[in-house]
């Protein structure tokens, strides 16, 4: 039988796998070593405390041992990796002065578009860093901060000197450790006391060089009474060969706060995605992590929230489609430290086509968090008999009035309502998207409908190379 | 058949004859596998778990699923005083081979004291797609509106908190009543 396909699909598959020629005006050697970390240091102009900082973490990156858990990493050439790209001599505040390529690029994944819609800023990064940046001129006004992290490092040094690494020292993991030796780009957000930011902030993080690591660093900081969405995309044409992205998320969302970072995650399967996120809630604060991962070859990510002060809570809402040869690791930790915190986590996967998803989760209740509440809720369907599909959570309850629950199920596609579709006129391949489309509606509910289109497009068109 | 499991040990069972396996487990330290190699195998393991005093328990229990139209429930409770601590590890395993599994797996922790500590890590491992695989998790103080009923009824708090501590073990007795207890 003959499968029709969709135009849409078509636009999709080729939207974001497209290579332009590499454009550079300053890059590192292949591998890495301290004259490299030196050499990153130099480009930059960093102060010395950056530069010693830089030289601690590749110390501890050297000690620290590959994780032993999880998705094969041994495959990770770090010495056949180029940590360091810049791609352009200034940062642009408009598009059209932008060099070709990169204009092309963002141009056709419609970045330009969707800020004069909807987005109250926008920061592209091109490789190693930011070449684009922009931010409407109220927000300006009210004293929000929205920049890439080298620009803050050098014009809003005390207060990163004050949040900078505090959430994720270079020694929690070596990944951590190898972004803090070479991090470059990422965003930097700092949104004043009392002030609610209306429509998203958004990040587009992009790869095009081959055998290239990424490694940015976030850091947002949400001050009392304030509110901020932020919103990154991921996005690297398919290579043969492997690249690294390593990035490290710092969130702080102080008294009374509300931050919600979305992150549609879809990186080529050439590309291991290694991201540490952490979170700080202080007190009646919330933070909600939107997770979509539907790329990259290999995938550890697990979103923390630490739940600091009473009354403080914390939301995951995370989705992962595993198709050929992926293997799709995300979870989050739900840290509660004080009293009536609260967490729920939501986590969606799909496996297709010999795919591989897991959930790793951990909920800590400490011996403070008094009458804390904490639910959990991890769903897994299965497509076909190649697949995989994995369920790890831990609890860890140290008081007696805790609430603390968990729920995890796997399942097929229901036949009867494949069989139901099917009889009223649709293809196959268009039955098994509704449905998966249906499975995973409680996630795309949550994001920008922009977004949910896209995201939608994107699972149709995967759902599409499974039957093909 | 059916069997208590007794010993602070390694146990490993493989069960190749169709039909119903019962095992009890109570108040002890053991890492037991459940090996199903015959389809029309039904697995049921019931655990219940006192704990007091400075009680330490850990249990892991693992099921592999290894033939198909097989079936295993898994129903493990704890009550946790004073400085007691029980620790438990649930994985259901099915091979690629063994569709048309189900697989429920259910932990749910009473913790009494302030200082008891309950660590839970139900965990699926899940290959062939047509299965119907779920584990559940609960660690819950007494439900302070089911107290309040009671207490509001002319119970003592105490003989409400009993009532309720009795009809939270009731859930393991009454599967392994019939045969040992």
């Amino acid at each position: 039988m003959t499968r029709p396909v969709s135009k849409t699909n078509l636009d999709s598959d080729q939207k974001h796998d497209f290579v332009m020629s590499e454009v550079s005006v300053q890059k590192t050697k292949r591998g890495i070593d301290e004259a490299v970390i030196r050499s990153i240091s130099d480009y930059k102009n960093e102060e010395s405390w950056m530069r010693d900082f830089r030289l601690k973490s590749f110390a501890i990156f050297n000690e620290k041992k590959m994780p032993t858990w999880g998705p094969d990493l041994s495959h990770i050439d770090f010495d056949n990796i180029t940590y360091f790209l810049r791609a352009t001599e200034k940062q642009e505040k408009s598009w059209d002065d932008l060099p070709d390529e990169i204009k092309e690029t963002y141009d056709r994944i419609g970045v330009p578009e969707h800020e004069k819609k909807w987005l109250a800023g926008v920061s592209a990064q091109y490789e190693s860093e930011v070449v684009y940046e922009s931010m409407h001129k109220d927000l300006v006004k009210q004293g929000v901060i929205f920049c890439d992290m080298d620009t803050a490092m050098r014009t809003h040094t005390e207060i990163i000197k004050k949040y900078f690494a505090k959430l994720i020292p270079p020694t929690d993991n070596k990944f951590a450790a190898l972004n803090s030796a070479v991090w470059s780009g990422g965003s930097f957000i700092y949104v004043p006391k009392g002030v609610h930011i209306k429509m998203p902030l958004q990040a587009y993080f992009r790869i095009n060089a081959e055998r290239f690591g990424q490694f940015e660093r976030t850091l947002i900081i949400a001050d009392e009474d304030s509110s901020i969405h932020y919103i990154e995309g991921c996005t690297a044409p398919a290579y043969s060969t492997e690249s690294l992205h390593a990035a490290v998320v710092e969130i702080y969302a102080l008294k009374n706060a509300k931050v919600r970072y979305t992150t549609i995650q879809n990186w080529s399967t050439n590309i291991y995605n290694l991201v540490t996120k952490r979170a700080k809630a202080e007190e009646n604060a919330t933070v909600e992590w939107i997770d979509c991962n539907i790329g990259s070859g290999v995938t550890m990510k697990y979103p923390a929230v630490l739940l600091s002060g009473k009354n403080a809570r914390g939301i995951m809402i995370s989705m992962a489609l595993a198709n050929k040869g992926q293997i799709l690791d995300t979870g989050a930790k739900m840290i509660h430290l004080a009293k009536h915190t609260s967490s729920h986590i939501i986590s969606k996967s799909i496996s297709l086509n010999g795919g591989v998803s897991h959930y790793r989760g951990l909920v800590t209740i400490s011996k403070d968090a008094k009458h804390a509440k904490s639910f959990t809720q991890c769903d897994a369907m299965l497509l076909d008999n190649e697949s995989q599909s994995n369920t790890y959570p831990t609890m860890d309850i140290k008081n007696n009035t805790a609430q603390v629950s968990h729920e995890a199920s796997i399942e097929s596609l229901d036949h009867d309502k494949l069989f139901y579709f099917m009889s009223r006129g649709l293809t196959e391949s268009h039955a098994r998207s509704m449905m998966v489309n249906g499975f995973i509606d409680e996630i795309t509910k949550e994001i920008p409908l922009e977004y949910s289109v896209e995201l939608y497009r994107l699972i149709n068109m995967e759902m599409d190379k499974s039957i093909g | 058949m059916f069997q208590k499991i007794t010993d602070n040990t390694i146990h490993n069972y493989e069960i190749s004859t169709p039909g119903e396996h019962i095992f009890y487990i109570a108040n002890i330290t053991a890492n037991i596998t459940f090996t199903i190699t015959t389809k029309q195998a039904y697995v049921s393991v019931y655990g219940l778990y006192d704990g007091a005093h400075d009680d330490h328990y850990t249990l892991n229990i693992t099921h592999r699923h290894e033939a198909a139209e097989s079936k295993s429930t898994t129903l493990i409770k704890s009550i946790l005083q004073d400085r007691s601590f029980f620790h438990f590890t649930g994985k259901i395993h099915i091979a690629k081979e063994a569709q048309h599994v189900h697989a429920e797996l259910t932990n749910h922790n009473l913790i009494l004291s302030d200082h008891a500590h309950a660590i839970s890590m139900p965990q699926l491992e899940v290959h062939p797609h047509e299965v119907t695989c779920m584990h559940r998790s609960s660690t819950k103080p007494l439900d302070p509106d089911q107290m309040a009923y009671l207490t509001t009824r002319g119970i003592t708090e105490t003989a409400a908190r009993d009532l309720l501590i009795t009809a939270f073990r009731d859930e393991i007795k009454k599967h392994v009543q019939p045969y040992c207890i």
